[in-house]
């Protein structure tokens, strides 16, 4: 086989195994190699697992990996009756066996996916466009609520004209985020990219939709972002509302660090008054308590710690 | 009277620093030449902001308010191109330094529980 020399490889864990998962492209035989190795908690060595996943019309899938206690599930592209059908594949690190669910519902094609665990369940957030439709612009966001035995409980598709909103069809969206809040509530966050844009730098709004747990929508709000910046990189969930922290650059080597507030009925953007020379090490931060995280800073060689408080 | 505003003035500037926007921080520096760090938090309630370098690796151990209670020294060479990652679980947390630049995969492996410092 012809692999390439570049392997990225990361470490996983589930609820006690460790996962060492290993992605190599062979594109001579046009599949994606996976090797995952698994560990108990100790690093005691158990098993390894292998799988090859086949590309779609001739290119490498954005393949994605969850852990769900200790079982992994992957999620892929395939194909059913010579459509593009999305699958959910539970990989069992102790038996090997693999269960595979195909999705197709009303022909869409899963384009990019969030996935998260609520409980014993778990939703789906994805982008869709229908299938057979290579160069059509339109794509939407698509919600699956799923039991423990991958079967479809629930599902929702979001368009502007389900949502009576006008100002959302003209943008792409992509999911962000979903996330639980107070009472079994879920909150999905998209990102709208404008259809007409130029990409990037192009003026993007965050789309908020607060479902209760069956996924029926309790409220939609849309948000316009900072240019391109709105990637959450840390959640704080407090009372009835949820706390998303994202950065926006201000010049070289600084940066600032703002504030969404996720309620029921609206968000607010705050921006956090530190201080405006020092570059915020938001990705590495971790939350202190209940409401409280801790972030690395830096400047000019030094490096800080910071608290902030809600 | 003017020194009276001119004061008021530099107060107000301090709370506006410390208590705007609804939140407040507070912070600590620590040292000097130093790239990114990566930075756990700990059992214990404590925080880790660990420095790993080529042939020594330093933990700076801080308590919630973020005093610094330690600093643990690991004579441990990692190769250059090295990359971390922390692994947690309840009571503890690993942190593994591993490299791909030959066909293997080597891994340094720390397993940290709860640190209390030697008094």
């Amino acid at each position: 086989m012809d692999l390439y020399k570049f392997r990225p490889y990361y470490f996983t864990k589930g609820s006690s195994n460790i996962f060492l998962v290993q992605k190599t492209e062979n594109e001579n035989y046009g599949n994606t190699l996976l090797s995952i190795n698994v560990f108990d908690s100790v690093f005691n060595y158990k098993d390894a697992i292998t799988l090859t996943v086949p590309y779609i019309n001739g290119l490498p899938q954005n393949l994605q990996l969850h852990p769900e206690g200790d079982d992994l599930l992957l999620l892929n592209n395939t194909f059913q009756k010579g459509e593009v059908a999305f699958s959910i594949t539970r990989i069992d690190a102790s038996t090997h066996q693999l269960s595979t669910k195909v999705f197709n519902p009303e022909g869409l094609q899963f384009m990019d996916h969030k996935l998260f665990m609520a409980g014993d369940e778990l939703i789906l957030q994805s982008q869709v466009k229908e299938n057979g439709t290579e160069n059509s612009q339109e794509k939407f966001s698509y919600l699956m609520k799923l039991n423990s035995d991958l079967e479809v409980i629930q599902t929702l598709f979001v368009s502007a004209e389900e949502l009576h909103n006008l100002e959302l069809s003209g943008y792409f969206l992509a999911p962000v985020l979903v996330a639980s809040l107070p009472g079994k509530n879920l909150l999905s966050i998209s990102s709208g990219i404008k259809k007409a844009g130029k990409g990037r730098g192009d003026a993007e709004i965050y789309q908020f939709l607060l479902m209760d747990s069956n996924l029926n929508i309790r409220q939609s709000y849309v948000q316009p972002a900072v240019k391109g910046r709105f990637t959450p990189l840390l959640t704080i969930l407090k009372d009835k509302s949820s706390y998303f922290f994202y950065t926006e650059e201000s010049r070289q080597d600084a940066n600032l660090v703002h504030k969404f507030e996720a309620s029921a009925t609206s968000g607010t953007d705050a921006l956090l008054m530190l201080t405006p020379t020092y570059h915020y090490d938001l990705g590495r931060a971790v939350v202190s308590g209940p409401d409280s995280f801790v972030m690395p800073y830096y400047q000019r060689g030094k490096v800080g710690l910071v608290r902030v408080n809600l | 009277m003017l020194r009276f505003l001119f004061s008021s003035f530099l107060i107000f500037l301090f709370a506006l620093q410390t208590t705007g926007q609804h939140f407040k921080y507070s912070d600590r520096e620590l040292y000097l030449g130093m790239g990114k760090l990566p930075l756990v938090a700990a059992p214990g309630n404590q925080f880790h902001l660990w420095h790993i370098e080529r042939y020594q690796t330093k933990v700076y151990e801080f308590d919630q308010e973020l005093h610094h209670l330690d600093t643990k020294t690991f004579n441990h060479p990692v190769k250059a191109a090295f990359r971390s990652e922390f692994l947690k679980f309840h009571s503890f947390y690993y942190t593994l330094m591993s490299d791909s630049a030959s066909e293997k995969i080597i891994a340094l492996i720390v397993r940290v529980v709860l640190w209390t410092r030697q008094n």
